[in-house]
């Protein structure tokens, strides 16, 4: 495959939408649901609208310096050792948050489907994966998202069909009882956790994606109706296993495909149906090497190789093993950071 | 570059085949039943294990612990059992009367933990759970779900329902079964707020109120009804609570005596009322504290422990002409 080919915006909206759930894998359902209860559905509206400004933001930056990357962006804006240390930033940020993703996704894949295996298996393997489709360039990971999101399709399509029978409105009740301040607090925790990470995509020179002028309209798109599947997505779980219970255990979304039956005789698909929330977590992961490898490259001026993307992982493996970070609020604090350095480059970027 | 390949390639079928930590499948030991007791204080957990092997195929092994906290009684079973114990297949929870509502909270943590079990097994309580082990799990699920789908008395609870039903109401009926000379269903038993075996008109009271009736049969005065239909639905008006039924009937059998369908049908929805009735004098209403919650969450806070609770039932019942249904039950 041709590294230096175009990426249809198609392919790049299929990658945008697993960077919007890629932190469904760390709890993002518990935490929402712990901090605004019934009154989840309206924290996911609210934050849909306040997810549309960090998306305006990821526009705007886009087109700016179309033709350069993150990293070169941040280097014609400020000066160097301002462009260092933020560059610096990013990547000990990312590399925090992949070590973090990956040993959520082992639990995960341990807890879901190999309860007798340890995690460091587990991690080695889904780390290999990574390391082989990153170091195959973006072209690769977006062909990659592309033929996932039509597995993904298929078993959300599975999955609602079958739970839609179980579902009992009255357990979304009673609605705006809680205190408004946990409403948006939960709405600030969800637009975090599903927009922050489509910055990544800004590793992406917008020249090297073909017909660019949709490429913000299917962008939009895909946002809305990410945020609709994120929607309807808690209101199944809510109405299948009431607050209380969805409050209690782990994966509530997960715990949900249990009840997922097809014509009453194909049962127990749930960890099949799983393997969806573990895509996510799969497509995060190798963006964010890509991305990390790029900045790395940026910062030292290394040529491209494939040492680079090793040690990453490597990096990004001890990272998952060591700190064995489990608080998603941490993941929030960090991300928020990220926020806040793409805020800063709105200000001073040039428009061309 | 070929030797990366090599290596990732060798390293991905170590890993994949899982020879890192493993369990073979006939080490497993798959465990349909568990039933859990409380005697003197301490918990008596038994497991039935299924051992199939070539000459008997529904070859099984009960192994019984008892200590004084549930995950001692697990340990125990660990150390006696010669394979390992997976509630991955976990098909019936056994329950007794004798377990309180502290017990209850531990059996749920106890489920809740284990990265085994579902948690969508059914749950039974009966009085001796040893002899309950005489009987293939699978004969119990399906004598409840044809009462389930004949009778009407009780239906298949699950233990998420039963966890559910603790958590937002505070009490949760299970199917209650009684073993004699052939196992025999008794009713709904409540458990946790209120320990109590209700009766088959209250069960049945239940069910028409929780819109759980598929099917029911019932006699008043000679006169035979088949219950076809039943849709329930509450309406809650800050402590007012109107109950509608609209249901669907069929006459078996009728001594003649009445012949006027209108009366035919009074007897019908009395008889109705009555169950809900008796259902509603001898129980708590959680269920309809809930509902007032759900509803009117503003009226609900400011009155929480003085809400009286106004009951309206109101019946709609259309009978189905046997002669009508090609090929029914009764069509000559």
């Amino acid at each position: 495959m041709n590294k230096d080919s175009k990426i249809s915006p198609l392919e790049v909206c299929f990658l945008s939408s697993f960077l919007y759930r890629s932190f469904y894998i760390i709890g993002f359902f518990n935490l929402i649901i712990k901090i605004s209860k019934e009154d989840s559905i309206f924290s996911i509206i609210i934050s849909s609208i306040l997810g549309l400004m960090i998306l305006y933001g990821y526009f705007y930056i886009n087109n700016s310096l179309p033709n350069h990357n993150i990293f070169n962006k941040i280097k014609k804006t400020f000066p160097k050792i301002i462009s260092d240390f933020l560059i610096s930033i990013l990547i000990v940020i990312f590399i925090f948050i992949s070590g973090f993703v990956l040993y959520n996704l082992s639990i995960f894949i341990k807890y879901n489907l190999l309860n007798d295996i340890s995690i460091i298996p587990i991690s080695i393997l889904l780390i290999i994966a990574v390391m082989y489709i990153s170091s195959k360039g973006i072209n690769t990971i977006t062909r990659v998202s592309g033929i996932l999101i039509f597995i993904f399709i298929l078993f959300v399509i599975i999955s609602f069909i079958s739970l839609i029978n179980y579902s009992n409105p009255i357990n979304i009740y009673p609605l705006l009882t809680n205190n408004f301040f946990n409403i948006y607090e939960g709405s600030i925790y969800s637009c975090i956790l599903s927009v922050t990470p489509i910055f990544l995509l800004l590793i992406i020179p917008k020249v090297k994606i073909e017909k660019n002028s949709k490429y913000h309209k299917y962008m939009l798109i895909t946002y809305i109706v990410n945020y609709i599947y994120i929607l309807i997505s808690f209101i199944l779980v809510i109405s299948i296993l009431g607050v209380k219970l969805a409050n209690i255990i782990n994966y509530p979304d997960i715990v949900v495909l249990q009840k997922v039956s097809l014509l009453h005789f194909i049962e127990r698909i749930e960890d099949l149906l799983s393997f969806k929330v573990m895509f996510d977590g799969f497509i995060f992961l190798s963006l964010a090497t890509f991305y990390i490898k790029e900045g790395i490259n940026n910062l030292f001026n290394i040529k491209p190789n494939k040492t680079t993307i090793m040690v990453i992982n490597i990096f990004i493996l001890i990272t998952s093993l060591y700190l064995r970070i489990v608080n998603i609020k941490i993941i929030v604090y960090l991300l928020t950071i990220i926020l806040f350095i793409h805020c800063a480059l709105m200000l001073f970027i040039r428009k061309k | 570059m070929k030797y990366t390949k090599f290596i990732l390639i060798f390293l991905l079928s170590l890993f994949m085949t899982g020879c890192v930590s493993y369990s073979d499948l006939n080490e497993l030991g798959i465990i349909d039943m568990v039933a859990i007791d409380k005697i003197d204080n301490e918990y008596v957990v038994s497991i039935n294990m299924l051992l199939p092997n070539e000459n008997d195929l529904e070859n099984k092994k009960i192994y019984t612990s008892k200590n004084s906290s549930l995950n001692e009684c697990l340990n125990d079973l660990y150390l006696s059992t010669t394979k390992k114990i997976s509630f991955s297949h976990l098909e019936l929870l056994i329950l007794t009367p004798n377990l309180v509502k502290n017990d209850y909270d531990e059996i749920i943590n106890l489920f809740l933990n284990r990265v085994d079990s579902r948690n969508t097994f059914n749950t039974v309580i009966v009085d001796t759970p040893a002899q309950i082990f005489n009987y293939k799990s699978k004969d119990i699920n399906d004598l409840i779900n044809i009462n389930s789908e004949q009778e009407g008395t009780v239906t298949i609870k699950q233990f998420d329902q039963i966890i559910k039903d603790i958590l937002e109401l505070g009490i949760s009926y299970i199917p209650r079964i009684k073993i004699e000379e052939e196992i025999k269903i008794e009713g709904y038993q409540s458990i946790y707020y209120q320990n109590k075996l209700l009766s088959q008109e209250e069960s049945i009271g239940y069910n028409f109120i929780s819109n759980k009736i598929t099917k029911l049969l019932f006699t008043v005065d000679e006169i035979g009804f088949i219950t076809d239909q039943s849709l329930t639905n509450i309406k809650v008006d800050n402590n007012k609570i109107t109950i509608n039924i609209d249901t669907t009937y069929q006459i078996t059998s009728n001594n003649n005596s009445i012949k006027n369908d209108s009366k035919i049908a009074k007897k019908y929805k009395d008889e109705i009322k009555r169950y809900i009735n008796y259902y509603l004098d001898k129980n708590p209403h959680n269920y309809f504290y809930n509902l007032i919650k759900k509803h009117n969450y503003k009226y609900y806070n400011n009155n929480i422990r003085n809400i009286n609770l106004e009951f309206d039932i109101k019946i709609t019942a259309t009978k189905i002409d046997n002669s009508n249904i090609k090929g029914g039950m009764f069509n000559e």
